[in-house]
């Protein structure tokens, strides 16, 4: 059974029940408006509007949604031995990011936390983090292009109280 | 003379007249073709120009090159407070204390949880090389020859849940005793 679910600019989507299922806002809002499984036509006369999501960036969900349909539902590991929540991103996940450009990695990211889809906005996060870890203070600003509003006197202040973290 | 510029211009016009009719009665394709040229050389010229265009800028002004290449960087900040925070919480405590390169920054840092298995916070001397079994993730390592603030210790104390808290210094004076304090905030 197939879902139809309509993006911000118009497109019309139609997905498998299963893949539409995996974003709790979309089963959430089939289950308001009574769509089933069993009952094709509340799935065919329904759609879902989702006017958060644009087409660019619910082709790219809905492609990361395919790959993992099959996925078990896995338990995250609560606390790894280095003793952060860490998500592990696969290879193909890393594959399928690699190629998005970082503005559109912002709006996917957005988009799967407005879907509520666990596995992708933990695979953006991670694959973000990743992109911070071990880089200096002005290379995390210029990599993301952040214009530093702090005065001298507050960069000194920060580099003095966190002087171990500097180097 | 007149005569003469005027038989020249003429037969110029004529030579003209006979390449356009020419190319009228090439078949369709032909004129395809040479519109297809057309395009490919104007496509090229504009490149080339670009590429000196930037050439020049990279000679002159190294900045605007910079600018341009930024041009596409990561608009983090477009993204919602909870996002950011979120990024913060799974980063390494020294990857987040450093990231806080503007205000807004600093105080989504500020409300983002710590969730830290283990911490660890210890003190050595610089010239110990010490062999650690942790994860620089969840180690802060204060050497005894320096001096410290202990503002990055009450920001992880403010919002940290941690399962296994490891603390050894041996000091006593200001910040030591600071440190001491903000163990209760834990």
């Amino acid at each position: 059974p197939n879902v139809k679910l309509v993006t911000s600019d118009n497109e019309e989507f139609v997905v498998d029940f299963r893949i539409a299922k995996m974003s709790v806002t979309v089963s959430r809002l089939m289950e308001a408006m009574n769509m089933s499984e069993t009952d094709d036509a509340s799935l065919l006369s329904n759609s879902i509007p989702l006017p958060n999501v644009t087409k660019a960036v619910m082709a790219r969900v809905i492609e990361w949604c395919e790959k993992h349909k099959n996925d078990e539902p896995k338990e995250e590991k609560e606390n790894d031995k280095r003793g952060r929540t860490t998500h592990v991103v696969s290879d193909w996940d890393k594959e399928f990011l690699k190629n998005d450009e970082f503005g559109r990695l912002c709006q996917l990211m957005g988009a799967a936390n407005y879907l509520e889809i666990k596995g992708l906005f933990n695979d953006i996060s991670q694959t973000i983090a990743n992109m911070i870890h071990g880089k200096k203070s002005d290379e995390i600003a210029e990599m993301f292009n952040i214009h530093c509003d702090l005065t001298e006197a507050e960069k000194k202040e920060i580099r003095k109280k966190t002087a171990w973290c500097e180097d | 003379l007149y005569l003469a510029r005027r038989r020249t211009i003429k037969s110029e016009f004529l030579k003209r007249l006979e390449a356009v009719k020419k190319c009228q009665k090439g078949t369709n394709q032909a004129r395809h073709f040479a519109w297809v040229n057309r395009e490919n050389i104007w496509e090229k010229k504009r490149y080339l120009q670009e590429r000196v265009r930037i050439m020049r800028l990279k000679d002159k002004n190294k900045e605007l090159i910079k600018f341009l290449e930024i041009e596409g960087a990561f608009p983090i900040l477009d993204l919602p407070d909870e996002l950011i925070s979120n990024i913060f919480s799974i980063l390494p405590i020294k990857d987040r204390l450093r990231a806080r390169v503007n205000k807004r920054l600093d105080e989504i840092e500020l409300e983002s949880k710590y969730e830290l298995g283990e911490l660890h916070i210890k003190e050595q001397s610089m010239d110990d090389t010490f062999e650690s079994t942790f994860g620089s993730e969840t180690q802060i390592i204060f050497f005894e020859e320096q001096s410290y603030s202990s503002e990055c210790i009450k920001r992880i104390a403010r919002n940290a849940s941690i399962k296994k808290f490891h603390i050894r210094l041996t000091g006593s004076g200001d910040f030591h005793r600071e440190v001491y304090n903000l163990i209760k905030e834990f």
